[in-house]
């Protein structure tokens, strides 16, 4: 697959495998804008936390995870926060943050898909995940004409949380079932989350990355540069200790009605 | 004069409803009050969603008190509507028909 062409969303998963594989030349890193997109930026985050903790590489100051999420938060039209997501009231206020970002980017006509899709997300992550560290950023990509958000959690990842629940699948299985409808709560009524989201993000003219240990599902809503959807095995040095949710929101976005018949 | 067992939820939680923990909570005011028919009136909710809703009315089931709802919007009343009528139902299929399956090594980077 030596040159291939990825979709800008997988690209940029791409290109965190290569600062992964290449990070004793970590520093170069913080100069290079492939990575200065939120799907490339939070995984970089996690692994350069786990790396700087571990001791393994000698960094050139110990503030340099905070300088970094905050020469990125201060980039025109972004936003980052670590500790995204806890099991408390903290959420809502963080999910209104959230909210008011893709309301300043002139998104008032779609209030309640959006703030659907915020609250789903955050609820996988505080319901599923069982992280010890979350992270969320959100970018208007000018180029694009779209905006980028992202979630990752550092948790037990979609197969880890299916494999706990009894459900032997390959990895990429897993999270097509999560995102067909799959729960792995036994409670009536749950398993509508991911299906519903990665629904409504399609329809609002958005393509998705999905990515949990050791798979990844690129989930189409655009036709821009893939004509179907694509779930990529990953092999082990690329694979991601946790869940990344990902999507590129194109605009304009189309109207959605969250609350049709059957639709949820 | 305003009624003890009304329960104005946008001022007590917020007016977008995310949370499970934001039923928890709602639903400790609703059994910290003393009358057995408490009224909780959602004007100024924006927003409720699927996983505050299906919390709360999980709780409510168990209450042992009667609960009555005021003033929802739209959204919320259609939110409401669309989580009771799910419980238990089969998920909606998602639009992901037609899947490319590939495998991605590192070592072709």
């Amino acid at each position: 697959m030596a040159g291939a062409v990825y979709p800008p969303l997988f690209g940029e998963y791409v290109e965190f495998c290569k600062c992964m594989l290449d990070y004793p030349n970590l520093d170069k890193y913080e100069s290079d804008d492939r990575l200065h997109y939120p799907t490339a930026l939070l995984p970089s985050l996690e692994f350069l936390h786990g790396i700087y903790t571990s001791g393994k590489l000698k960094l050139q100051k110990a503030g340099f995870l905070k300088d970094y999420i905050l020469w990125f938060s201060e980039k025109e039209n972004s936003e980052v926060r670590e500790d995204a997501v806890r099991s408390d009231r903290f959420n809502d206020s963080y999910a209104d943050r959230i909210y008011q970002f893709f309301k300043s980017q002139g998104l008032e006509n779609n209030t309640q898909p959006i703030k659907y899709v915020i609250s789903e997300l955050i609820a996988n992550i505080a319901e599923h995940s069982r992280c010890n560290r979350s992270v969320f950023a959100i970018r208007a990509n000018k180029r694009l004409n779209c905006i980028e958000a992202a979630f990752f959690d550092n948790g037990i990842t979609i197969p880890g949380s299916f494999a706990d629940a009894g459900i032997k699948r390959k990895s990429g299985e897993c999270i097509r079932e999560a995102v067909t409808g799959t729960s792995t709560k036994p409670e009536a009524g749950r398993g509508h989350g991911l299906p519903s989201t990665t629904k409504i993000l399609k329809e609002m003219n958005c393509d998705i990355l999905i990515v949990s240990g050791q798979a990844a599902f690129y989930l189409n809503g655009t036709n821009k540069y893939l004509e179907e959807d694509t779930l990529y095995e990953l092999d082990e040095p690329s694979k991601l200790n946790g869940t990344l949710v990902s999507f590129q929101m194109y605009l304009p976005t189309k109207k959605v009605d969250i609350y049709r018949p059957g639709y949820l | 004069m305003k009624s003890d067992n009304i329960i104005l939820v946008s001022d007590r939680i917020a007016s977008d409803l995310v949370t499970r923990n934001a039923a928890d909570e709602l639903m400790d005011f609703v059994k910290a009050n003393r009358s057995k028919t408490v009224i909780l009136d959602f004007r100024n909710v924006e927003f409720a969603s699927r996983s505050f809703t299906h919390e709360y009315l999980i709780i409510k089931k168990r209450l042992g008190k009667k609960l009555i709802e005021r003033n929802m919007s739209s959204a919320v009343n259609k939110m409401f509507k669309a989580v009771s009528t799910q419980r238990g139902s089969a998920v909606p299929q998602s639009t992901s028909s037609s899947i490319t399956y590939l495998s991605f090594s590192s070592k072709s980077l």
